[in-house]
């Protein structure tokens, strides 16, 4: 198993949003969650990621065999977590280019790698830019800063390819995407697919399902995870909406 | 001691002070010390109050300083010279530019009295601090560029404290950059041992028309320095002037610039960065004067603050009537590091004019918390992070030096200081 969350707790400003999450990822697997606006989606991103605004009150996180909960954010990115925002940070100041860089030696420092050679790494950074086709002059600017919503999305998944991670999770990387650019976006995840990794993809439309097709469907709802299906309950959602699970559960 | 006791010590030894200064001075010096005994309020006045030693004597140093001091910024080529506590020292012969005058502001009372008589104290304002610089400076670097000579190469100054017991050093700076020529001067303050220092600096710069002048301070003292300075620059017509004040290291240090923009399409960009840790207080204090219609200038102040650092940033500017057309923008960013650093920022506007696009800003905070996050999702560690955070926010400051092995060599040493490297500025060998 790559990851195990076994009854999640967290909250933020003494407001408890996830209220008992298990959820569990095989190596190489694909797995959709979905659900109403406010439903804690980010809110898991956010945790699984470490961000300190939020505090865990119950359960365990197991990633890879390790306690993910009890390690810093940066470890956790260098064990190979990634987490690909729905809203990019902007960083002015700080150019891709060292931003990058020192993501990557951060990485190989840690696997006790030597840093890559200046040379070496442009030749990365335009070989994976590729993937994404994202737009050397964008390569050249400040992390994020005035990026369109697309651009920031694919800046996104262009980090991605950079840090290979082992799983990522996806937070609404669809919106803000144009037409082509989805697609283009979703290939270059798809490119990025190894056999032994895997992919939490958060979404509110089957769009980009179409395109990463997921192997298992969960709807997050209030904090739980209401529901876990296969592929079908895209469609199934697409369709019907929230309401009739809603229901289901009770409310 | 208190200015009462530099005042009776001015009296008791005024020959020595006065030997070797033109009848012009030696009568300025007489209003000066009539204006400190009526209106007698230096800034800073308590740091005056330790018993620092003088040299009315000017004795000079028994070595060749510049072997002592070798200084260069080793990418950078430059004319470089030397002032040891309040002395220059005279450096052997430079091949300097057709016309171009640098030496010893004490020798160019003789050789140049002319052009002293005539740019000395020109920019002055009636103020203690002024008086007491008057009175006591006795020597410094003059600069005469001619007119439409382009000096090749920065000067660099070395002001070095230098002594085992309390030391005063009060030195006044003299530049000419005439008409249509072009000069870039980088002002390095540094101080050796754990003696207790107090450096009392003016500078005087008159740009002329359509001439550029490029002015670096560069601090990198430590906590025994009160480094007290005013750089005073008058700019004529269609001159362009750029300023950049970098606080790295120090104890107390009191910066104050003063630009008079004179002359219709003059153009000023005034800098400044102060990097604070322990007990350090930083005060930037400018004023920019727009006495005539047309000119331009504009400011960028930051200020990083850790520990108990203390930072004050005073910024006026002032558009007089008539100074139509005037654009004037000041913008001042301050990062308080921790919860006891202190930032006091105080930017005001006084216009008397009409058609004027004046603007200010100020704003203090922390390092953006979000931004730190999505770097360690990213893999990078905290402790690097804050780095690059605070880095970008130094180097903005930088952005519009012209001179890129300048920019690059400070950059480099912004980026060690922010490393915690300290009372290192690798700009020269003096304290390696
Ligand atoms: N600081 C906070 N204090 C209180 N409630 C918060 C705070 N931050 C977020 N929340 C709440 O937590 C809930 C979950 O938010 P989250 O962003 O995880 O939802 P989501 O499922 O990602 O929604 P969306 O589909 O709109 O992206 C929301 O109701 C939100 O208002
Ligand atoms: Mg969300």
């Amino acid at each position: 198993m790559l990851l195990e969350i076994k009854d999640l707790h967290a909250e933020i400003d003494g407001k408890e949003i996830l209220r008992g999450i298990n959820l569990c990822i095989g190596r190489g697997e694909v797995h959709a969650i979905m659900g109403p606006n406010g439903s804690g989606k980010s809110t898991l991103s956010a945790v699984l990621a470490g961000h300190p605004a939020y505090r865990v009150t119950q359960g365990e996180v197991i990633f890879q065999g390790k306690d993910l909960l009890a390690i810093s954010p940066e470890d956790r990115s260098r064990e190979g977590l990634f987490l690909s925002f729905q809203y990019p940070i902007e960083i002015p100041g700080v150019s891709m280019v060292n931003f990058m860089r020192a993501a990557v030696n951060e990485h190989r420092k840690y696997r006790q790698q030597e840093p890559m050679s200046a040379t070496e790494f442009l030749r990365v950074m335009k070989q994976k830019r590729e993937v994404v086709q994202l737009d050397n002059s964008l390569a050249s600017r400040s992390v994020n800063e005035g990026f369109s919503g697309g651009e920031k999305k694919r800046n996104e998944i262009f980090q991605m390819a950079m840090l290979e991670p082992s799983l990522s999770i996806l937070d609404e990387t669809d919106s803000g995407l144009d037409i082509d650019a989805l697609r283009i976006v979703s290939e270059g995840v798809n490119k990025l697919k190894r056999p032994d990794n895997s992919t939490i993809v958060i979404t509110h439309y089957q769009r980009l399902l179409d395109y990463i097709v997921p192997d298992v469907v969960h709807v997050l709802y209030k904090g739980r995870i209401v529901r876990t299906a296969g592929r079908e309950l895209v469609a199934e959602l697409e369709e019907k909406g929230y309401d009739w699970i809603k229901q289901e559960v009770g409310e | 001691m208190i200015l009462k006791s530099y005042i009776d010590l001015y009296r008791s030894a005024q020959d020595r002070f006065n030997a070797g200064a033109p009848d012009w001075l030696v009568e300025a010096r007489r209003g000066s010390l009539d204006f400190l005994q009526q209106h007698g309020s230096l800034r800073e006045a308590a740091a005056y109050a330790t018993d620092y030693g003088m040299n009315p004597d000017r004795l000079q140093l028994k070595e060749d300083p510049y072997k002592l001091f070798s200084c260069a910024i080793p990418e950078i080529s430059a004319y470089n010279y030397l002032v040891v506590n309040d002395s220059f020292c005279i450096p052997g012969a430079a091949e300097l530019p057709q016309g171009v005058v640098v030496t010893s502001l004490a020798k160019a009372f003789s050789t140049h009295p002319e052009w002293v008589k005539r740019y000395f104290g020109l920019s002055h304002t009636d103020s203690a601090d002024w008086h007491f610089n008057q009175l006591f400076a006795q020597d410094g670097l003059f600069i005469y560029v001619p007119q439409g000579v382009v000096l090749d190469q920065p000067v660099q100054l070395v002001n070095y404290m230098y002594d085992k017991e309390a030391r005063m050093a009060v030195s006044h700076n003299l530049i000419v950059v005439e008409d249509g020529a072009a000069a870039q001067v980088l002002v390095c303050d540094h101080a050796w041992g754990e003696t207790d220092y107090l450096s009392n600096r003016y500078t005087e710069v008159y740009v002329g028309k359509g001439a550029k002048y490029e002015h670096y301070k560069l601090e990198s003292t430590n906590e025994h320095m009160t480094n007290i300075s005013t750089l005073a620059i008058d700019q004529q017509a269609g001159s362009q002037v750029l300023t950049n004040s970098i606080t790295l290291h120090g104890g107390h240090t009191d910066n104050r610039v003063q630009v008079r923009m004179l002359g219709e399409g003059a153009r000023l960009s005034l800098n400044g960065l102060a990097l604070g840790t322990g007990r350090q207080r930083i005060s930037n204090h400018t004023d920019i004067r727009h006495q005539v219609a047309g000119a331009m200038s504009s400011e960028l102040f930051k200020y990083l603050l850790d520990q108990a650092a203390q930072g004050d940033f005073y910024g006026l500017i002032r558009v007089d009537e008539g100074a139509d057309r005037t654009t004037a923008l000041q913008t001042n960013r301050n990062l308080c590091l921790s919860a006891d650093a202190r930032m006091q920022a105080r930017p005001q506007l006084e216009i008397y004019a009409d058609d004027v696009q004046c603007n200010h800003g100020s704003a203090t905070g922390q390092l953006d918390e979000n931004a730190l996050f999505y770097m360690q999702t990213r893999g990078i560690s905290e402790v690097e992070a804050r780095h690059l955070l605070m880095s970008a926010f130094a180097y903005e400051v930088l952005n519009n030096i012209g001179i890129e092995k300048v920019k690059d060599r400070l950059r480099l040493m912004i980026d060690r200081r922010l490393r915690g490297e300290k009372y290192n500025c690798h700009a020269c060998s003096m304290c390696q």
